[in-house]
């Protein structure tokens, strides 16, 4: 008998990559609905996103929040706690860079860049520790306790922004811009594609190489996979979700950091609309596998960007993408049923090799 | 009596990679009590899912009645009067176990909302029909294992199952309560003409019980016969292939000094009640101290503690003269205490990952598993856990394969392999054949003496009276979380030790 | 147990932004069947205008004016144009405007987030016209900044609620002399609408007390009821709001309370006559239309900052058309017209929010 085995995480890939195209295709059926072409549709947003090496870059630069705070949540959520206050994290230390950044004008880049990315990590990490210590310690469930410092975060960088440290130009809710030595460099013209992608790049080999070829990672994951067995094992649970939170925390504070050194030049009030959350998106839908929240993060940035140009173009909305990215969650939660499905397929065909 | 209700002709069914039912050919006839023994793994399990519906087999033909039947889902098997009391409980644990036994199908009140007194009511009226005692308003998270099982039964009786199927109803019953579900199915096929398979690797049960028994090994049917013909050691030769002895083990030979000592250890249970109440006792080296007690009787709680798992409220746990008495898990382990858990898919181990996975647990941050204080170095690993698998004969396609994927009687041997590979002085195992069959029972209770004979101290947690008594040097009974005796094994007799495990003995034992 | 939770938060999510994202997909297609491509005049090639907006079309106020002025121009002047919009995402600013840069002669900017990214752009297209609303760049020879004096119309407004709230022979007005505001975030644009709207109040009755709460956003109807109910709960009978479409909380607070709301950016009476007495009207459809206009016939003169106050009719109070039902008395409405004759003739100097 030919023996067919198929490893879970190819069953999980083709799942996946069959809700993609199922999402796809529901995604061309609302266009044709509304009467337009949905092949001149996903030809303008592949074109819009990839078409030139302009376009590349501004979606690359898209995929670099994503990445980061993808890659928080999936060093979080597979160590079984769950942080969603990344969005409060990315604004501290967005803050904080921007602080750096507007205060110590005089550094070098050498030096400031990386004094701004410290202070960054240290506000979001920081801000991730205590939500994670008032898990431990008395119980109080993260879940709930992130997104309220969500809001905490947003609103007192918000009031930073606009008292203590508001910008003295162009009236907007922004702080001062950081001293010219603290700005990454751009790579294509126009867009807004900066150094901090090989950073990035670099991060997430550390993540990668942390979560599968370390006992923190092994110790990180099985805390996720069995609470019980991890600590009946002699793994300090607390002591490595407390770990594991702060390691969360400190990616979503370089996030915001990027934000300001790379993409806006200065703390904005609404820095962010929501790169934590797209993240956890991201994340959530392949697993919390880091190869699978790189992908990801690309294909979101290649929807996001592709997105502009078919609006422009094609005058379909932009907001199909979110249509289409809902759909893709749905399915990856039936995600179940299709491996089933594909189980089932395997079954048969074992049979009719054996009988 | 001879007519047949169920009939299966040629039942095959593959899963990739494994043949687990061969052409099956079985007749189950009407009222009558069948038993099916094999070992794990042998198909049992995947036949009986055939049956009610969770699989569809790859060939062959069931006939329910004598009418064919495609029983495509467990829907169907209900609506034929078939239901299942699973091994692996299948119950919700945030439910009332009233809630849990009318899920389903559960009476309403105007219709839609569900009517929780008339649960009750029903719950109530059931376990006192059939002389299953619940506890209708507890959440089922709370209780043990064993009354988990109670409720199961009372689910499947409450939707009116004509032909019970029982997957190792047993294995975490007291004799007592096994008795008593004995004379319940007696009593169900007898006077309400209801047929029942039960799937068990007991064959004292098998013979006591059933009217006739089939036997199944590596997925095919060795044969089937009435049980007035079948002995023990028959039934024991079709399941394994080889010839299996039942013997009790020679008794520990040179006792060495104490290494454990729990003194009036008082702990709560989840709910916060006491669930130990002052335990008092001691294991030293080269001894398996038995503990005997009905399920729930504090057994789980008193080995949480002893693990570093629960808070100890009161007294003292000595090891080695220290007192570790709410110290962490890991620090009981680097004191030299492995521990083979109660509920091996909930504690012992993570279903989700992988065999290799689960066996590096506690190896992780030891040389030369792992270097540079975090490192994992594959192939000392791949080494190790290879090595491992082979010596404790874990039967799984590969490292990588996930746990879930494994036999229960593999899952333990996996438990049983890493915890015993740590070498340590104290060994705490809680019922470490719970739902195994002969094969692995008697290979995991050699690796125990011969462990035991190597000088290591082992507590030995076990609802199975022969178990206890095939192993221990010494028992003590334990009721309502207090010793109730103690007694030199030679000395005793399971009448005795089931009386002291019922708390009848209690005054006078004080 | 945690998992299913999780999952049911992002769930929750995603069915907020498919909600979401189908409402803005209606309005986009109502904008979209509004606009059918003009057929411009013949001899002449149509000028290509793009509107690039900081927020989203459907806020019933800042944006949404902005795009009448641009559709105006299109049916009058025969201008070719498209509506980009990066829904308040700062991540979109800037592929918006090079997207509207590429593609048009004239872009119209709306939104003070833009201050960064126009500076960055403009240079990059020299020969395109910027317009750029709601904020002020300087030195660029291609940019042509629009500012509000938004400070002078809430001045009105506040004096009008300062005069109304005394009216007690008026239903729904009490005793107190309390007056409200919702601002949607707390940033320097809204602060002065905040500053001369207490201004206004306290030019009439150094008594009344103003009272202001920040929703926090732009975007939020249900936080602006939160914020008006507050404000009606402390008294308060009359409440202004500078709030976008965050402001459409206020007027249902408003119908629910049973008091009374003032509208901003465009005369917003008729989303409900009976609540909204009047509106804060800041003329950006108007100087959208005019500049535009200016730019077709050559008399526009690029690289200024051009400030639309009440001498420029860029700030006003509306009352609704005719056929409404006038809550205000006559006697307010004059009053009104006085304060802004003092306004016109520098008799009275409206401070400004620093």
């Amino acid at each position: 008998m030919k023996k067919i085995k198929l490893s879970q995480d190819l069953e999980y890939i083709f799942s996946l990559a069959l809700s993609i195209v199922l999402a796809l295709i529901i995604g061309a059926l609302i266009i044709l609905a509304n009467g337009k072409s949905p092949l001149t549709a996903y030809a303008s947003l592949i074109n819009g996103s990839l078409g030139s090496p302009y376009k590349m870059a501004t979606t690359l630069a898209k995929t670099v929040p994503l990445i980061l705070t993808g890659l928080a949540t999936a060093v979080a959520f597979s160590s079984g706690i769950f942080n969603i206050g990344g969005e409060g994290q990315l604004y501290l230390g967005a803050f904080a860079a921007a602080y750096v950044g507007f205060t110590f004008t005089n550094l070098p880049g050498l030096i400031g860049i990386p004094l701004a990315l410290i202070f960054a990590a240290l506000a979001g990490g920081f801000y991730a520790l205590i939500p994670a210590l008032l898990k431990v310690k008395y119980g109080i469930d993260e879940v709930i306790t992130t997104i309220m410092f969500n809001s905490i975060a947003i609103l007192f960088t918000g009031y930073l922004a606009n008292y203590p440290f508001a910008s003295s130009v162009g009236k907007m809710g922004a702080t001062e811009m950081i001293a010219p030595a603290y700005k990454l460099l751009r790579l294509v013209a126009r867009s807004k594609l900066h150094t901090g992608i090989f950073f990035t790049a670099v991060i997430a080999l550390a993540i990668y190489y942390l979560m599968e070829k370390t006992s923190v990672g092994y110790d990180f994951k099985m805390i996720g996979t069995n609470l019980i067995f991890a600590k009946y094992g002699g793994i300090n649970a607390e002591r490595n979700m407390v770990i594991a939170m702060i390691i969360s925390g400190v990616l979503c504070g370089i996030a915001g950091a990027f934000e300001v050194l790379g993409n806006h030049y200065r703390f904005l009030q609404a820095i962010s609309p929501g790169y934590a959350f797209d993240g956890m998106l991201v994340s959530l839908i392949v697993k919390n596998k880091v190869v699978g929240v790189i992908l990801m993060s690309i294909f979101f940035g290649i929807l996001k960007t592709g997105s502009i140009a078919m609006e422009f173009e094609t005058a379909i909305p932009s907001e199909l993408v979110l249509v289409i990215q809902a759909i893709i969650i749905l399915f990856i939660a039936g995600e179940k049923g299709f491996a089933q499905i594909l189980r089932r397929i395997h079954a048969k065909e074992g049979v009719r090799g054996d009988v | 009596m001879q007519e047949s209700i169920i009939k299966l002709v040629g039942i095959s069914k593959v899963f990739p990679g494994v043949v687990a039912n061969d052409n099956i050919n079985l007749e189950i006839r009407r009222g009558e009590i069948h038993a099916i023994v094999g070992e794990n793994g042998a198909g049992k399990s995947t036949l009986m899912k055939i049956i009610y519906g969770l699989y569809q087999p790859t060939a062959g033909e069931i006939y329910i009645n004598g009418r064919l039947m495609n029983v495509a889902n467990p829907q169907i098997a209900i609506k034929n009067g078939i239901g299942m009391v699973h091994q692996h409980f299948m119950l919700v644990p945030s439910f009332t176990a009233a809630e849990n036994v009318v899920l389903g199908s559960e009476p309403r009140k105007n219709t839609v909302f569900m009517d929780f007194e008339e649960a009750v009511i029903i719950t109530k009226a059931l376990s006192e029909k059939y002389g299953l005692y619940v506890d209708p308003y507890q959440k089922v998270e709370d209780l043990s294992v064993g009354i988990q099982q109670r409720i199961e039964i009372l689910k499947v009786l409450y939707r009116g199952a004509d032909i019970l199927i029982l997957d190792e109803p047993t294995a975490v019953l007291t004799p007592q309560e096994t008795q008593e579900l004995f004379a319940i199915m007696r009593r169900l096929v007898k006077d309400m003409g209801k047929t029942i398979i039960i799937i068990t690797h007991k064959l004292q049960e098998v013979l006591e019980v059933s009217h006739r028994v089939s036997v199944m090994r590596r997925g095919k049917l060795v044969g089937t016969m009435d049980t007035k013909d079948a002995t023990e050691q028959i039934l024991a030769e079709m399941m394994v292939g080889k010839e299996v002895v039942f013997d009790k083990f020679h008794a520990n030979q040179n006792k060495g000094k104490t290494l454990m000592e729990v003194k009036n250890l008082v702990v709560r249970d989840n709910r916060g009640f006491i669930a130990v109440d002052g335990i008092s006792f001691s294991v030293a080296a080269g001894e398996i101290l038995g503990v005997a007690g009905v399920e729930g009787n504090g057994q789980t709680e008193l080995v949480e503690a002893l693990t570093g798992l629960r808070k100890v409220e009161e007294g003292s746990i000595l090891v080695n003269g220290k007192d570790m008495a709410n110290r962490s898990p890991s620090e009981f382990r680097k004191m030299g205490i492995s521990h083979i858990p109660e509920d091996r898919l909930k504690t012992g181990l993570a279903p989700e990952a992988s065999v290799n996975e689960n066996l590096l647990m506690g190896y992780q941050h030891k040389k030369p598993y792992e270097s540079f204080g975090m490192k994992l170095n594959k192939k000392a690993i791949y080494q190790k856990t290879a090595q491992l698998i082979k010596q404790f004969d874990i039967r799984t396609p590969s490292g990588q394969t996930k746990v879930k994927s494994l036999s229960g009687g593999n899952m333990q041997k996996l438990v049983v392999a890493r915890e015993f590979s740590f070498n340590s002085p104290i060994l705490i195992i809680s019922q470490p054949t719970r739902g195994l069959d002969i094969g692995a029972i008697e290979f995991i209770h050699r690796q125990i003496i011969e462990m035991r004979d190597a000088g290591r101290a082992i507590l030995l947690i076990s609802a199975d009276l022969d178990e206890i008594f095939r192993l221990s040097d010494r028992i003590v009974t334990i009721y309502e979380g207090k010793l109730t005796g103690e007694f030199m094994t030679a000395d005793v007799t399971k009448q005795a030790i089931g009386l002291y495990m019922t708390g009848k003995n209690l005054s006078t034992a004080g | 147990m945690k998992k299913t939770i999780a999952v049911l938060l992002i769930l929750m999510l995603i069915g907020g932004l498919v909600l979401t994202g189908c409402g803005k997909t209606d309005d986009a297609q109502k904008q979209q069947e509004e606009v059918p491509a003009e057929p411009g005049d013949e001899e002449k090639e149509p000028l290509k205008v793009a509107l690039v907006l900081s927020g989203g079309l459907g806020d019933r106020s800042f944006y949404d004016s902005s795009h009448e002025g641009f559709e105006r121009a299109k049916k009058e002047l025969g201008i070719e144009g498209s509506v980009l919009e990066c829904k308040n995402d700062p991540s979109l600013y800037q592929d918006q405007l090079i997207q509207a840069s590429e593609n048009a002669q004239a872009v119209v900017v709306v939104g003070f987030e833009f201050f960064d990214v126009i500076q960055e752009v403009a240079p990059e297209y020299p020969e395109v016209n910027y317009i750029y609303l709601d904020n002020v760049v300087e030195g660029f020879d291609n940019i042509t900044c629009i500012t509000y004096l938004e400070n002078e119309g809430t001045f009105l407004a506040g004096a009008l609620a300062a005069m109304l709230t005394q009216e007690t022979s008026i239903e729904g007005i009490n005793e107190e002399k309390i007056i409200g505001m919702v601002g949607g975030v707390d940033l320097p644009v809204i602060r002065n609408f905040q500053v001369g709207y207490e201004a206004g109040a306290k030019y009439i009755d150094e008594e009344v007390r103003v009272e202001t709460i920040y929703a926090g956003d732009f975007e939020d109807p249900a936080k602006g009821k939160e914020c008006a109910l507050a404000l009606y709960a402390k008294g308060a009978d009359i409440v202004f709001h500078a709030a976008g479409k965050t402001g459409e909380g206020v007027f249902e607070a408003a119908k629910e309370a049973k008091a009374y709301a003032i509208g901003v950016d465009t005369d917003q009476r008729y989303i409900n006559p009976d609540v909204i007495v009047a509106s804060m009207i800041k003329g950006v459809g108007l100087s959208v239309f005019e500049t535009i206009e200016k730019i077709i016939d050559g008399t526009f003169e690029p690289g200024k900052v051009i400030y639309y106050g009440i001498n420029e009719g860029g700030v006003d109070i509306g009352y609704g058309t005719p056929d409404m039902k006038q809550i205000v008395p006559d006697e307010i409405k004059e009053k009104v017209e006085e304060i802004k004759a003092k306004v016109k003739s520098g008799e009275i100097q409206v401070p400004t929010a620093k």
